[in-house]
């Protein structure tokens, strides 16, 4: 039995098509301390959202899912019906994307809030009520009056995002699954509604796995982040690991794309082709087709993610690219090694 | 195409108001209040503003998607008018094409790549048979795809691929200008890079002028060479992209930049709660 709060061990998902089963993830492990803030980067298809699915149990019809998703030691996978609904009301919370589609249209946010209350945690009508206008001012929202009144449709999407998250903290539960949460947001709000995610994240001792396409936004508020292609984890480190110095190609180069909002470059450095999905992988390393530092032996069966002192890789070559990897932006990557200012690491 | 006009854009006391609601909920929007601007030949203007700021209005009027109230648009040296015949509208789309942050919703998903840019060549050039095979493959090839994807469906794209498609037909019109709304918001990050390297290269090969609208300060810094922030309808800042970036004027400028996520930077909330955006109505 571990400490940990959650731990994914080889979770592997497929979902039927009429093109045979097609594989989501390929295997995810990872694991999550107790007020531990991990975040899931990936492009599109790379498998974050699902992963974060398996641990809800939220995944599509018919998805066949192998492994285990320990939840204080817990198989949530093995759980039965009313154990998983226990689980979903006490230990686990969600913040999806897409407020709206977590709150009824045609409820006042207060019925919403309060009903919440008094299922969950069987408290009285009062006693949920005031408790539901605490939770509001709590996460910012100054009007606590007119929001209570208002419908969902009457409140723009940070406030509503602000009234998921108070309800989100109701029950204070052990870990949080935020996916995408300020995708939709107006950059301010962005960094608002993210700023009172961390505060009562941290006030509540709660544990999060945040989803998100974002590698700035995820270095901001993670002590870890786990970046995925293609179904499976190919890197994991610290924000400040992963900036100063990534070991997978994928992560460096996803670090280099992103225009940057201080220097113009006279060209941005591109990843050649488009992100794959996990069923489209071929054998050996998912990203070896797009990788400017491809060996014959990348494309030559499974590579291992490989853990070394707090950190993992998943590339055959991370040693020997680790000063190139490291350096200043790289134009000509196939070209000789660069060296790496190893003193900068310590900033 | 005979203007001499030093300024491809000319946008003048701009005004668009919205009205929503009936009786007692009644409410109007003022989406532009008085817009001014203007885009030198060549060049690249990037429209910054979050949701409400009237960006997206901005940029429907000047295609003439949207009529606006008051105000005036000069476009290639030509007044644009407010209700134009069928004629002038044509011309307008030639010198004028817009490119949405959406490509599986401007792309007809019943018509093949090769259909849908055909129809502009035929409409806006007279082009057609293997003249405009020809000069779909020529545009194919500017953006980066291949013959082939001319007789796949959008549904057989990718995300990157289809706005290479609508780029491709836009540029099919040949249009002095081009009108990029949020065009590059939905894609992943290493398709992001690729299509503005595209939008770069394009630009300097055919001369072509941009207003390039987005939420991102960052794609702001890489696409464009000067920079209006708009608020509430209004431009707040205008000015150079590095001087406005560096030296940001006004507060919501400045709020704008400290909520960009970069290395180093926190959530935090804003000081000054007026000057955020999330304002849950609009004010009547």
């Amino acid at each position: 039995m571990s400490a940990n709060v959650l731990e994914l061990d080889d979770v592997r998902l497929a979902l039927p098509s009429r093109h045979g089963d097609r594989t989501l993830l390929r295997g995810v492990s990872l694991s999550l301390a107790p007020g531990e803030a991990l975040g899931l980067v990936g492009e599109s298809g790379s498998g974050k959202s699902m992963t974060l699915r398996t641990v809800l149990r939220t995944e599509p019809p018919g998805a066949r899912v192998t492994g285990r998703v320990l939840l204080d030691g817990e198989d949530v996978r093995l759980l039965g019906a009313a154990a998983l609904r226990r689980v979903r009301a006490e230990r686990l919370t969600m913040i999806s994307q897409n407020p709206r589609a977590a709150l009824n249209p045609v409820l006042r946010i207060s019925r919403y809030l309060v009903e919440g209350l008094c299922d969950a945690r069987g408290e009285s009508r009062d006693e949920a009520t005031r408790r539901a206008r605490d939770l509001l001012a709590r996460v910012g929202i100054a009007d606590v009056d007119r929001c209570m009144d208002a419908y969902p449709h009457q409140l723009s999407g940070g406030m509503l995002q602000r009234v998921v998250i108070a309800a989100a903290m109701a029950s204070s539960p052990r870990l949080l699954l935020a996916d995408e949460p300020t995708t939709a947001l107006d950059v301010t709000t962005q960094s608002e509604v993210m700023a009172i995610l961390d505060e009562q994240r941290r006030e509540h001792g709660m544990a999060m796995l945040f989803v998100t396409h974002d590698l700035e936004l995820a270095s901001a508020v993670c002590d870890r982040i786990a970046v995925l292609y293609a179904g499976e984890i190919v890197e994991i480190g610290t924000p400040a690991q992963l900036h100063s110095a990534p070991r997978h190609p994928y992560t460096r180069l996803l670090l280099d794309s992103r225009p940057s909002l201080t220097a113009k470059t006279a060209a941005l450095p591109v990843i050649p082709g488009r992100p794959i999905a996990a069923y489209e992988v071929e054998g050996g390393c998912a990203f070896s087709g797009r990788c400017p530092w491809v060996a014959p032996r990348c494309s030559e069966g499974e590579v291992a993610l490989v853990h070394d002192a707090g950190r993992a890789t998943r590339c055959l070559r991370a040693d020997e690219l680790t000063a190139e990897l490291a350096g200043p932006a790289v134009s000509e990557p196939a070209g000789e090694p660069v060296q790496a200012g190893e003193t900068e690491e310590t900033a | 195409m005979s203007t001499t006009a030093e300024n491809v854009i000319e946008i003048s006391g701009l005004c668009k108001q919205f009205t929503t609601g009936r009786g007692r909920k009644r409410r109007t929007v003022r989406a532009l209040d008085d817009v001014s601007l203007t885009v030198a030949d060549g060049s690249c203007l990037a429209v910054v503003g979050e949701s409400g700021s009237g960006k997206s209005t901005l940029a429907r009027v000047l295609v003439g998607l949207e009529r606006a109230d008051a105000g005036e648009v000069v476009l290639a040296g030509r007044p644009v008018a407010q209700r134009p015949r069928r004629a002038e509208r044509r011309a307008r789309a030639r010198d004028v094409q817009m490119v949405f942050q959406d490509p599986s919703g401007s792309l007809n998903r019943r018509r093949t790549v090769e259909a849908a840019i055909g129809e502009v060549l035929a409409a806006h050039h007279r082009v057609t048979g293997s003249d405009a095979r020809r000069r779909i493959d020529d545009l194919l090839d500017q953006v980066g795809l291949r013959p082939a994807h001319a007789r796949a469906l959008p549904g057989e794209l990718s995300g990157g691929q289809q706005q290479r498609v609508a780029i491709a037909r836009a540029l099919a019109a040949e249009p002095r200008v081009l009108v990029l709304d949020e065009a590059v918001a939905a894609l992943d990050v290493s398709v992001q890079a690729q299509v503005l390297n595209l939008l770069a290269e394009i630009r300097r090969a055919r001369r072509l002028t941009y207003l390039f609208i987005t939420h991102d300060l960052s794609v702001v810094r890489q696409v464009s060479d000067e920079v209006v922030v708009m608020r509430r309808g209004q431009v707040v800042e205008r000015g150079s992209t590095d001087q406005v970036l560096d030296h940001p004027r006004h507060p919501y400028t400045v709020l704008l930049r400290d909520s960009a996520p970069r290395p180093g930077w926190r959530p935090r909330l804003s000081i000054n709660s007026d000057i955020s955006s999330d304002t849950a109505e609009a004010e009547a």
